[in-house]
């Protein structure tokens, strides 16, 4: 089927109505990404992208998990902070480059900020999420049992509400990829998305393909590793799924 | 290519003056009698010439850096018929007095690949000056360097002028001192070879109006920045103060020559930088409407 698919595209880019310099085919894309791959601005392109991602990500769920766990115990968070993480939710995180650059200037601090924009507020709203979804008896008994303070968080709280935590961590994954890839392509140096944006300055078309191309296997590699794991552990953790 | 009409690209840009002044005006329309013009205005060479490959325009004035990607990457589909601007482009600094200041330091183009993206680079590797170049758009450049955040930028004007009125910035380098007679190619009028062949009168109508706006900028240049400017102002919100106005017309020269050679060898520095693969550029330049 993917092949088919592949010889479709391959054909449309030969003999359909468009310029073959703006609808390459597989191979054309194939050639470019290879090239890429060689020269090495791939490898730098994604390790740039990636360092970014990942420390934009961590903070997101450094911050965005205990404050989506404070606004669903605490009242006053709940009241007071709570309009603002949804309200500013509706916002894609992009909006938030041209205040960033101002803020941060030209710097890696500029990006993070978007990035973190983009993913912490999910990863908030998912937790809190999560321990809505607990089971009121769970949290008697805790009370019952007289167990407080971190015990209470770390040891009845976070496990019971993980599934929505890891829900959080994932939609803010791909959040924060989202984010990035945006401001890549509207500044910064190094980065994936600013080879594709070199791509597009220089009407490379197959140059543009093949970083999507990856953009897409980054994507994919991680959903599969990272979280199809990690959610497999929870469940079977919480008795949904069978071990295998 | 749609019969009956003539679509034009061009930029709100000082450096385009004589589309800014033939559109606004009716130059452009009177020339071509019954075709009906169809203008359309862009922020950036890629997407000009993309439009223009892709079949939604039939000609564009444009910087020379995407008229050469255009050229090349579409294997000659597209042709130079006329020049329109040279100088008015160069280096322009906060702090920095000499070259050799700007090592290590952050140094903007407006572009990646475009004209003065290609002239900084090829300056920088021929001075063997390391800098960090960052590509960004000409009001973002403004705003950093304002704030400290960027410490030099090639531009085009009147982002020069307005550097040096508004952030404080001086001339470091005028790229007409780097080019034999003082003269290289700013921007250009492209044209798809298609729209040449087929449409030939339509063609030529343009052109004539082109060299007739850019002989009424060479007799009255103070009427025609005048003019250029309303033009501007119309487009962006914002004219032009006078005083930036003068001085981003002191360092430019509107022109209808193509200036094939300077266009050629600023190609070449293209190439060198691998922007494109290599290629024979002979082909680029077609005067035979001039």
């Amino acid at each position: 089927m993917g092949l088919l698919l592949l010889i479709i595209w391959e054909v449309a880019a030969r003999f359909g109505p468009w310029p073959e310099l703006l609808f390459p085919g597989p191979g054309a894309v194939a050639k470019s990404l290879f090239e890429i791959s060689i020269d090495g601005r791939l490898l730098t392109g994604t390790g740039r992208s990636l360092s970014r991602l990942l420390k934009g990500y961590a903070l997101s769920v450094a911050v965005g998990i205990p404050l989506g766990l404070v606004t669903a115990r605490v009242s006053f968070f709940a009241k007071a902070v709570k309009p603002w993480i949804l309200g500013l939710q509706a916002l894609p995180s992009i909006c938030w480059l041209p205040l960033a650059l101002l803020w941060f200037g030209l710097s890696e601090a500029a990006i993070l900020f978007v990035v973190v924009m983009g993913s912490l507020l999910a990863v908030a709203i998912a937790a809190e999420d999560g321990v809505k979804a607990i089971q009121p008896q769970l949290l008697s008994a805790a009370a019952t049992l007289g167990i407080r303070g971190p015990r209470f968080y770390l040891g009845v709280l976070v496990p019971a509400a993980f599934p929505g935590i890891v829900t959080g961590l994932k939609l803010g994954w791909s959040f924060a990829w989202r984010a990035l890839m945006a401001g890549e392509l509207l500044f910064v140096s190094g980065g994936l998305g600013q080879l594709l944006t070199f791509g597009r300055d220089l009407l490379d078309v197959p140059l543009v393909m093949a970083v999507m191309v990856a953009i897409v296997a980054i994507g994919i590699l991680t959903d599969r590793v990272v979280f199809r794991g990690l959610e497999m552990r929870v469940r079977r953790r919480w008795g949904l799924a069978h071990s295998r | 290519m749609r019969q009956g009409e003539l679509r034009l690209g061009y930029f709100p840009n000082i450096t385009h003056a004589q589309a800014l002044v033939g559109v606004r005006d009716g130059t452009f329309s009177r020339a071509l009698g019954a075709t009906r013009l169809v203008a359309r205005t862009f922020n950036a060479g890629p997407a000009a010439v993309e439009a223009l490959i892709a079949g939604s325009l039939d000609a564009t004035y444009v910087g020379n850096g995407p008229a050469l990607v255009a050229y090349v990457r579409s294997k000659g589909a597209v042709v130079v018929v006329a020049g329109a601007a040279s100088g008015g482009a160069g280096l322009f600094s906060r702090t920095a007095l000499a070259p050799e200041a700007l090592a290590g330091a952050k140094v903007a183009s407006p572009q990646l690949g475009n004209s003065q993206d290609v002239a900084l680079r090829h300056w920088l590797k021929s001075r063997g000056i390391a800098s960090e170049v960052i590509p960004l758009s000409n009001p973002d450049i403004l705003a950093m360097m304002r704030f400290g955040a960027l410490e030099a930028a090639w531009v085009p004007e009147p982002w020069g002028a307005r550097l040096r009125a508004e952030a404080g910035a001086h001339l470091l380098v005028d790229e007409r001192d780097l080019w034999e007679g003082g003269r290289f190619p700013t921007t250009v009028l492209l044209m798809t070879r298609r729209f040449l062949t087929e449409r030939r009168k339509d063609a030529q109508a343009l052109v004539s109006a082109h060299l007739e706006l850019t002989a009424r900028s060479r007799q009255q240049p103070e009427a025609f920045a005048a003019e250029a400017n309303r033009a501007y102002g119309e487009l962006t919100g914002h004219p032009l103060p006078q005083g930036v106005l003068q001085e981003a017309f002191s360092r430019m020269e509107l022109l209808a020559d193509p200036l094939e050679p300077a266009l050629i060898q600023s190609g070449r520095h293209a190439i060198e930088l691998g922007y494109l693969p290599e290629s024979e550029l002979s082909g680029l330049v077609d005067s035979s409407l001039l």
